[in-house]
Order: structure tokens, then C-alpha cells, then sequence
């Protein structure tokens, strides 16, 4: 054919790695799904909004990116309808959170990656691809974070640690937020987020929620 | 109007700009958190503040923001619904964006509150 180039291209015997993206937050998923999607080796399939609502049996995806802020039921109940739903992807959560606490219980749910939402997109492609593959992929900051601790001598986990959920809810209590707005922010009943108050109080040794708040903003939870 | 983005998901920022874009908002400057004195530096047209990552009270940030440029067009991006959605507005924030919406009711309701075609689109709770 006159004036045709031949062109060669990489030749990547791989299968782009299917992608399905789980964020709250509408835009932020668009983003996310934008950002993937710019690269050749990743195949976008869908979007959803929360674990309930994603179509993760019909879509089979490979990987899932979690949203670890927007879902609305516990992390580790997330974690288990991605396992049961689709049992072959692996899960990249996606946090706002650098504390070490919260990328461990995270880890210890199942997940297979922890990246910050402040991430650059190469990088994120990048962690992406590489928990496709199957390794383990955490935030360097995080992951900084856990050495310090192990130096310090406070790496093993306490069962005075809180719980992703019982993080989530001391930052909101540091936010000033009554236990109505926040049953009504996470989708809980008020009773489940007593609870759970109740659980923090135990684990901090203390009884009330200023000294929540105080711990929270001392600790960087807030 | 040239805008001033406060946004701490920076992985979000290229596509917000372009949603922002669509409703004749021009990013000029991002910051990942509050920086009064850098916005009166700016002096934009516009602030987009993501209230769920500040360091400091949601309301306090957008009375901080409409103290330091009081004729400025403000869009404070929340999860929150309801009595926290209505305390942005009194707060100064011109238009409440809610995180479960898309781009089209982004670019919609700031376009409505641009108009001036009454209050702040607060999320319903």
C-alpha cells in the first residue's frame, strides 16, 4: 500500500487487566475510571457507586479499585461480597487515610493494595498493574509509617486498635458531629453507631467525646 | 471566572478542572488545603473548596474564604446532606455541591446559583 508505515507496536501478549471501580463520590469515580482508562493495558469495564451495587458477577473483573471512604456498610463486609461475588479479583482500596491503623485493617480484611487518593495517576496505574500481577502494593507513605512503629516497638496489632469503622466515626466525632449525624453520613442506625462509640471509649480508655476528639486531632485521625 | 480549587484528592483535580470548565469555572491555582493568604493573593473570581478534607470546621473554612474575598463566587463540594449541607449556606458558600452527584447536575447547579435563581442548591437531605 503506497505511503503506509509500517508500524510496530509492543507486543504485549498480556490481556489488558479488567477494571471495575467502586467510589462514592460520582465525579471522583469518573476521574478514577479516566485515569485508567488512558492506559492501554487497562480495560475499564464499569463503574458503581458502592460494593452492593456494583455488577461484580456479571463483570468477572480482575481487579477492583475500593473506595475506602464512600462505602456505606464496613470495610470488611465490603471486602467479603467482593471475595464471594467475585473471588478472582484482587482489591486496590483507595483511601484519604495515611495512618498506618487504617491501611493494616485494611490489609487484614483482604485487601491487596492501599493507595492514597493524593496518588499520581502514573503511579496509580502503575499500583494498579502491579497488584494485577499479583504483588502486594502500599502507599510508600504508609508503609513508612508501619516501619516507624515496628522501630518503636508498636508494629504488632493491639486489640486496642480501632477498627476502620470506629476510625471513620472518631474523626466525625472530632468533626463535631452528633451520633444523628453520623448514623445519618455512614447509614447507620443510631444504636450501631452507639455501639461502636461505646467500643472507641473502651479501646481509648475514656469516657467522653471531647477526649474522642482530642485523641483523634493528637493522633492525625482528624 | 478564574477559580481557586481547594481540593486534597489531587488524582481528581484534571477532571474536575474539566467539569469545572463546562460551567464557564477556569482553574488557576489548586491548593490541597486552606490557605486564606493565598487566596487573597489570587484574588479569583471563584473558590471550589472540598469541604470533607479540610484540616478545620467545614463552615469555618467557607466563612474564612467569603471574609477574605466577600464578592466571590464560592462552591463548597460536601458529603454532607441536610443541616450540614445548610450550614455551608449560611456560612457563604453561593452553591452546595453534593459528592453523589455527576457532572451534569455539578455544572447545572452551579449555573443555576451563577444566575442568582435564589439560594444555594443545597443537596436534599
Amino acid at each position: 500500500m503506497l505511503g503506509s508505515i509500517a508500524v510496530s507496536t509492543p507486543s504485549t501478549t498480556a490481556k489488558p487487566v479488567r477494571v471495575l471501580v467502586v467510589e462514592g463520590q460520582a465525579l471522583f469515580g469518573k476521574a478514577l475510571c479516566q485515569v485508567l482508562a488512558s492506559d492501554t493495558e487497562i480495560d475499564v469495564v464499569g463503574d458503581a457507586d458502592s460494593v452492593a451495587n456494583a455488577p461484580l458477577r456479571r463483570l468477572r473483573p480482575d481487579l477492583i479499585v475500593l473506595d475506602l471512604d464512600g462505602h456505606h456498610m464496613e470495610f470488611a463486609e465490603a471486602m467479603r461480597t467482593c471475595r464471594e461475588a467475585a473471588p478472582q479479583a484482587k482489591v486496590c482500596v483507595l483511601s484519604t487515610h495515611v495512618q498506618p491503623e487504617v491501611m493494616q485493617r485494611c490489609l487484614s480484611a483482604g485487601a491487596d493494595g492501599y493507595v492514597v487518593k493524593d496518588i499520581l495517576p502514573v503511579e496509580l496505574i502503575r499500583a494498579v498493574k502491579s497488584v494485577a500481577a499479583g504483588h502486594n502494593y502500599v502507599d510508600p507513605r504508609v508503609a513508612g509509617g508501619v516501619l516507624k512503629r515496628r522501630s518503636s516497638g508498636f508494629g504488632r496489632t493491639s486489640q486496642n486498635e480501632l477498627s476502620v469503622r470506629e476510625t471513620e466515626i472518631i474523626r466525625l466525632i472530632a468533626r463535631g458531629m452528633s451520633n444523628k449525624e453520623i448514623s445519618a453520613k455512614l447509614h447507620l442506625s443510631e444504636k450501631t453507631v452507639k455501639n461502636h462509640i461505646s467500643r472507641i471509649f473502651a479501646k481509648l480508655n475514656i469516657t467522653a467525646r471531647t477526649q474522642a476528639a482530642v485523641h483523634a486531632i493528637k493522633t492525625g485521625l482528624a | 471566572m478564574d477559580s481557586y480549587v481547594v481540593e486534597a484528592q489531587s488524582l481528581f483535580v484534571p477532571y474536575l478542572s474539566d467539569v469545572l470548565a463546562g460551567a464557564d469555572m477556569r482553574v488557576v491555582r489548586v491548593a490541597t488545603n486552606l490557605d486564606v493568604d493565598d487566596i487573597r493573593a489570587t484574588r479569583p473570581d471563584a473558590l471550589f473548596v472540598d469541604t470533607d478534607f479540610l484540616d478545620i470546621d467545614p463552615a469555618d473554612a467557607v466563612s474564612a474564604m467569603r471574609e477574605a474575598l466577600p464578592a466571590a463566587f464560592i462552591c463548597a463540594y460536601t458529603e454532607g446532606e441536610g443541616a450540614r449541607a445548610d450550614r455551608l449556606k449560611f456560612a457563604g458558600a453561593n452553591c452546595v455541591l453534593s459528592k453523589r452527584f455527576g457532572p451534569t447536575e455539578v455544572t447545572d447547579t452551579i449555573r443555576r446559583a451563577k444566575r442568582g435563581a435564589g439560594p444555594a442548591q443545597a443537596p436534599d437531605a
